[in-house]
């Protein structure tokens, strides 16, 4: 089968499968290396966004999800069943930023950084699938590490950890100061 | 002073302190720690005066703030030859790091937030069951919080979590001490002894069993009961010390 033909089965196993799928496992079906693979669905990204399609093609780390468009919800949300979402709290976020650019990180890390105790909201990540127990240190009392899971990743929309803004990024003005005074 | 920032809204000592430092537009770098200190106080007891309960890291910072404070003023041999403070002889340094470190933070979690508010507004399929297409056994790797949660999506989807007429309590009973050892001194009142184990012969809860063995504890510290055990990690007797 040639390219084109690809794609459309790509199309066609994204828009069934419904969850993310492995690029391996869209590799083998087309009967095509994971590398070339990778290709047509860099393509295929390209497309739907030069296009403008409704569809969005997403990647998580190795696998591939199809998606509608922030642009749109406005209209889509109209015919959707209202769920209850809310936000993050701050702590939660707090945290989570935390995990995320320091990750392994122990307990007692996060809440020598935030300077109160975090357990309520590494409960409520943990519900939310957001981080997880990586393991544990090797020092006295074996304290459990944390790291940010793949829903994380989607919960923020980038592709993988790699992709997050660098922390120095996050500096602000006072810092600058005080580097230049 | 206007204490309209309410204790909840900040998320710690650091986060209150940030808000002091911001909102005099103070140099981070060179903290007034006196007038720092003071207002940070004034937080605290205006908080304690209207009876918030304040956690207990907002005082250990207050102590922290009063230490730093005393060191700025007592005089430093080193400081006296340099005329200067210098950044490793500065008190207040690691406060000034954490803090710094703390607003990148703060500053991460706003970044995440507009994401998360970003992402919230893509929509994704869930996934098909096609029961005619003989699907390959794969290993799953479930673990009972997994289930909880798919489970707990499926009823939050059918928004059956609100509708209380589907399901209904389950009273947990509440067992006293107190009846737990009339239970066990009627359990010995007519023999020598008996064994522990047969206590618990009819428990039902952990909680039924937790407070039969605090009797237990309670009546042998007023001595109205005795234990003997033949060796280490036996069951043990309960001796009725009225049957000896």
């Amino acid at each position: 089968m040639d390219r084109k033909e690809q794609a459309c089965i790509i199309e066609g196993i994204l828009f069934a499968a419904g969850e993310p799928v492995e690029i391996n496992s869209i590799a083998k079906i087309i009967n095509e290396s994971p590398k070339e693979t990778q290709k047509i669905l860099s393509e295929m990204k390209d497309l739907f966004d030069f296009e403008r399609r409704g569809i969005q093609l997403k990647r998580i780390n190795t696998e591939y999800q199809l998606a509608t468009r922030t642009e749109h919800y406005e209209y889509i949300k109209q015919i959707l069943i209202p769920s209850n979402t809310t936000g993050l709290s701050k702590a939660a976020l707090e945290t989570l930023s935390i995990i995320a650019y320091k990750q392994p990180i122990t307990k007692v890390e996060i809440e020598s950084i935030r300077g109160v105790k975090s357990d309520k909201s590494l409960q409520t990540l943990m519900d939310k699938s957001l981080v997880l127990i990586a393991g544990r240190l090797n020092s006295p009392g074996k304290p459990m590490l944390y790291e940010t899971t793949k829903r994380f990743l989607k919960y923020v929309g980038v592709e993988s950890l790699e992709k997050l803004p660098e922390f120095e990024n996050f500096c602000n003005e006072v810092e600058y100061e005080k580097d230049h005074a | 002073m206007a204490y309209e920032v309410v204790l909840n809204s900040f998320q710690g000592p650091l986060d209150l302190l940030l808000h002091l430092i911001e909102k005099d537009k103070l140099d981070i770098n060179d903290i007034p720690i006196s007038e720092i200190t003071s207002q940070y106080m004034q937080y605290i007891q205006k908080w304690n005066s209207i009876n918030l309960d304040v956690a207990s890291e907002f005082i250990m910072m207050a102590a922290t703030l009063v230490e730093i404070k005393s060191k700025m003023l007592l005089p430093n041999q080193e400081v006296f030859e340099e005329e200067c403070i210098t950044e490793e002889s500065d008190p207040r340094q690691e406060l000034v790091e954490r803090l710094i470190e703390y607003k990148r933070f703060k500053n991460i979690s706003q970044f995440f937030k507009e994401l998360e508010s970003n992402e919230g507004k893509v929509i994704y399929k869930d996934p098909e069951y096609f029961h005619e297409i003989a699907k390959i056994k794969q290993e799953l790797k479930i673990d009972s919080n997994l289930l909880f949660k798919s489970f707990k999506r499926i009823l939050l989807r059918q928004d059956m979590l609100k509708n209380q007429e589907n399901y209904h309590h389950i009273q947990s009973e509440i067992f006293t001490i107190e009846e737990k050892i009339e239970e066990v001194l009627k359990k010995i009142e007519n023999v020598k002894q008996i064994k522990f184990s047969l206590l618990f012969h009819q428990c039902e809860s952990n909680n039924e069993l937790i407070t039969i063995f605090l009797a237990l504890l309670e009546l042998i510290k007023m001595n109205k009961v005795l234990i003997k055990q033949q060796e280490l990690f036996e069951d043990f007797y309960i001796i009725n010390p009225f049957k000896i």
